[in-house]
């Protein structure tokens, strides 16, 4: 895959279980060459918006925040202490973060969950279970349009 | 008055009705016949004194006759006395012979006689009178006959010169009974203008009394029948209005009795409102009953309805992870079995590593995945089904046709020489895709118990005019059209139907499709499109579902499918 194929992958679960499944699933399909996994809503938000990764020490192999032109967030919705709605909403509320691609990965097919999601402004939706080949598809899809579109600046999902 | 008073002589609560029409009656006759009699006894006074009146005139004449009788009855007398004078003197005797004369007096004292038949002084007068005339005519008789005879008449002669005692009697009696008579017709006179005055006192006393009869009729008619007439009219009036009567009248005639009907009336109206309003309570109590147990029905239906739903929803989660790595022991596995092929072990381990991964751990993972698809579908199903009283549909004229074609297009294949037709379908009234749910489903039914022992034909229709079904519930609505999926499969048998709409109560084992909701949420659909759904079917010659759709919107449907 070349580097413009290549995407980091920003997974926000707080189930396990489901993340595992994901990483697993992306790394077979060779999509993506960083990794990244929160737990629950607070630590995304954390690493978007607290201090810079430099003071707190990001692990290696964790993209750093400033990279984020190459970034696809997966989030859950159903997490504790911050949930899924919030983080989605404070990262597109935000013009440094707003470009970003959110992907909502979540169990819940409710039509109005479904409807406040893409009113808060997620890009896909999906539900579980997931069918990966798809899914790694519209993954790799969506980073790669949004890296080669040119988009005029100032618009919220033009890259900073 | 006199009515007045003969009612409070009789006791109030008299029993017979004839008693009561007598009272009116009575009044009114009292009514007319006191000042009737007073006005006869007037008249009966003023016909008095006019009697009296003309008796008392009469009379009075009757005096003035008298005396005029009187006047001249001496006269011949007189002149008889002249003319035996004159025939004495003469000696001719044919003066004193008149019997005209005495013929003349005869009558005038016997008029004069009758005249005061009344008075016997007086006609002890005339008596004397007539006798002492008499006794003299029968002087002048002798005298008469002395001188026919010639005889000497000397004594005569003397006594004839003067006017003989007789009729000096006479006069004397006479002027007697001509004061006396006078002094009577004085009398009668007066007597006749004080009865004139009398006569006119009675008239004016008549009229006037008759006037005061006939305004006190007045006023007693007026205070005792007017008046509580109008009383009456008033209540009657009140009644009417629905107003509170006013007190009831006194006495006990038919006003008074009517006055007691009309209060009667009134108490039983208001009863009879009163009971209305405690029925209209009680009704209102009962319909907020029903309504309050509706609403608990609704409110029950809705919390399983949603009890199911979470639980479901959140089975989801431990699917997914269930059903992930059920793959992803598969992965591995595979994984495993091409490491193990390409390590190039000795013949015997690699065997035996083999037959683990393809005996024992291939048919475990094999179940596991079975059961692990079979809970999904479970959780699936559960999750439509409580979702399908959640669900807003999106109301309007939906081509049936149409929603038939997406169906076939989307149903599984049909088996060999297997046919479906489709006849002509009216349009309904209805949420699309929820009608596309219920003929998926019963399409599918019918498609999967086809007989295999001979050739399937399912046939999509719509029944003509007025359905009724199997077991002759009421008539179809002329609005909804019953549209039906015949099959010639195996049928269904008798015991099952009842069961049949109910959800997981699976007929047929093995394929696990429908996991048993499709026709229990077709029949939920169909419900909360305001239509039914029923199946008539033969074991062994196949069945058919009828579902009754409506044809036009209801404004009862809008409130059904919020149920």
């Amino acid at each position: 895959m070349t580097d413009g194929e290549r995407v980091s992958i920003v997974l926000i679960e707080d189930d396990d279980g489901h993340a595992t499944l994901v990483e697993r699933n992306l790394r077979r399909s060779g999509i993506s060459n960083g990794f990244v996994r929160f737990s629950d809503g607070q630590q995304a938000l954390d690493y978007f918006f607290g201090p810079s990764t430099e003071e707190t020490g990001v692990a290696p192999g964790v993209p750093s925040r400033e990279d984020l032109a190459n970034f696809v967030v997966l989030l859950d919705l159903r997490m504790p202490r911050v949930d899924g709605f919030e983080v989605l909403r404070r990262l597109k509320a935000d013009p440094v973060t707003a470009s970003v691609p959110v992907i909502v990965l979540t169990t819940t097919d409710d039509p109005r969950e479904i409807e406040r999601c893409y009113e808060l402004g997620c890009n896909v939706y999906i539900t579980k279970p997931v069918e990966y080949d798809a899914f790694i598809e519209a993954v790799r899809r969506l980073g790669f349009f949004l890296q080669v579109v040119k988009l005029p600046p100032g618009h919220r999902l033009a890259r900073p | 008055m006199r009515a007045k008073h003969i009612q409070r002589k009789h006791p109030k609560n008299v029993p017979t009705r004839a008693r009561y029409a007598m009272k009116l009656f009575a009044k009114g006759l009292l009514l007319i016949a006191i000042p009737s009699a007073i006005e006869l006894a007037l008249l009966g006074v003023v016909f008095d004194t006019q009697e009296a009146a003309a008796r008392a005139a009469r009379s009075a004449q009757n005096s003035k006759q008298i005396l005029w009788q009187a006047s001249s009855v001496v006269d011949p007398l007189l002149r008889e006395a002249a003319r035996v004078r004159t025939g004495i003197a003469l000696e001719d005797p044919s003066f004193i012979d008149r019997h005209a004369v005495w013929t003349e007096f005869a009558d005038r004292i016997a008029l004069l006689s009758r005249m005061v038949a009344d008075n016997p002084a007086q006609l002890a007068r005339v008596d004397h009178m007539r006798a002492a005339a008499y006794a003299w005519r029968a002087q002048a008789g002798d005298v008469a006959d002395a001188l026919r005879a010639g005889r000497s008449i000397a004594w005569t002669r003397v006594a004839g010169d003067a006017i003989p005692p007789e009729i000096e009697t006479v006069r004397s009696d006479l002027a007697e009974f001509i004061d006396e008579e006078t002094r009577l017709d004085a009398l009668r006179t007066a007597s006749l203008s004080m009865t004139r005055a009398h006569q006119q006192y009675a008239l004016i006393f008549a009229v006037v009394g008759s006037m005061l009869i006939w305004g006190v009729t007045a006023v007693v008619f007026a205070r005792n029948v007017g008046v509580r007439l109008a009383a009456l009219r008033d209540n009657a009036q009140r009644l009417a209005d629905g107003v509170k009567l006013a007190p009831a009248l006194s006495g006990d005639d038919e006003i008074a009795a009517l006055d007691a009907v009309l209060h009667q009336t009134s108490a039983r109206l208001d009863r009879a409102v009163r009971e209305q309003a405690a029925l209209k309570l009680q009704l209102e109590a009962r319909a907020a009953d029903l309504g309050g147990a509706n609403e608990n029905l609704r409110q029950e239906t809705q919390d399983t309805e949603m009890f199911i739903y979470s639980v479901s929803h959140d089975l989801r989660s431990p699917l997914v992870n269930l059903q992930g790595f059920s793959k992803e022991l598969q992965i591995s596995c595979d994984d495993l079995q091409v490491q193990i092929d390409s390590a190039g072990l000795p013949a015997d381990e690699h065997r035996g590593m083999a037959e683990l991964l393809d005996g024992e751990m291939k048919e475990s993972l094999q179940f596991l995945r079975q059961a692990v698809a079979r809970a999904a579908a479970i959780i699936d199903a559960l999750l439509r089904i409580s979702r399908a009283g959640r669900v807003e549909f999106r109301w309007q004229r939906v081509n049936m046709g149409r929603v038939v074609e997406r169906v076939l297009a989307a149903a599984r294949a049909l088996p060999d020489h297997a046919r479906i037709d489709v006849g002509n379908l009216p349009p309904a009234w209805g949420d699309p895709s929820a009608l596309e749910q219920i003929f998926g489903s019963l399409i599918d039914n019918a498609v999967r118990h086809l007989d295999p022992a001979r050739p399937g034909r399912i046939e999509i229709g719509a029944l003509d005019g007025e359905g009724t079904d199997a077991s002759g519930a009421q008539g179809v609505d002329a609005h909804a059209r019953t549209y039906y999926v015949r099959d010639n499969g195996v049928g269904i048998p008798a015991a099952y139907l009842p069961k049949l709409f109910h959800a997981f109560q699976r007929l047929h084992g093995g394929d696990s499709g429908a996991q048993g909701v499709g026709l229990a949420l077709a029949r939920r659909i169909a419900e909360r499109h305001g239509g039914r759904m029923w199946v008539e079917s033969a074991q062994g010659a196949g069945s058919t579902f009828f579902v009754t759709l409506p044809g036009q919107p209801l404004r009862l449907l809008s409130a059904l499918s919020t149920a």
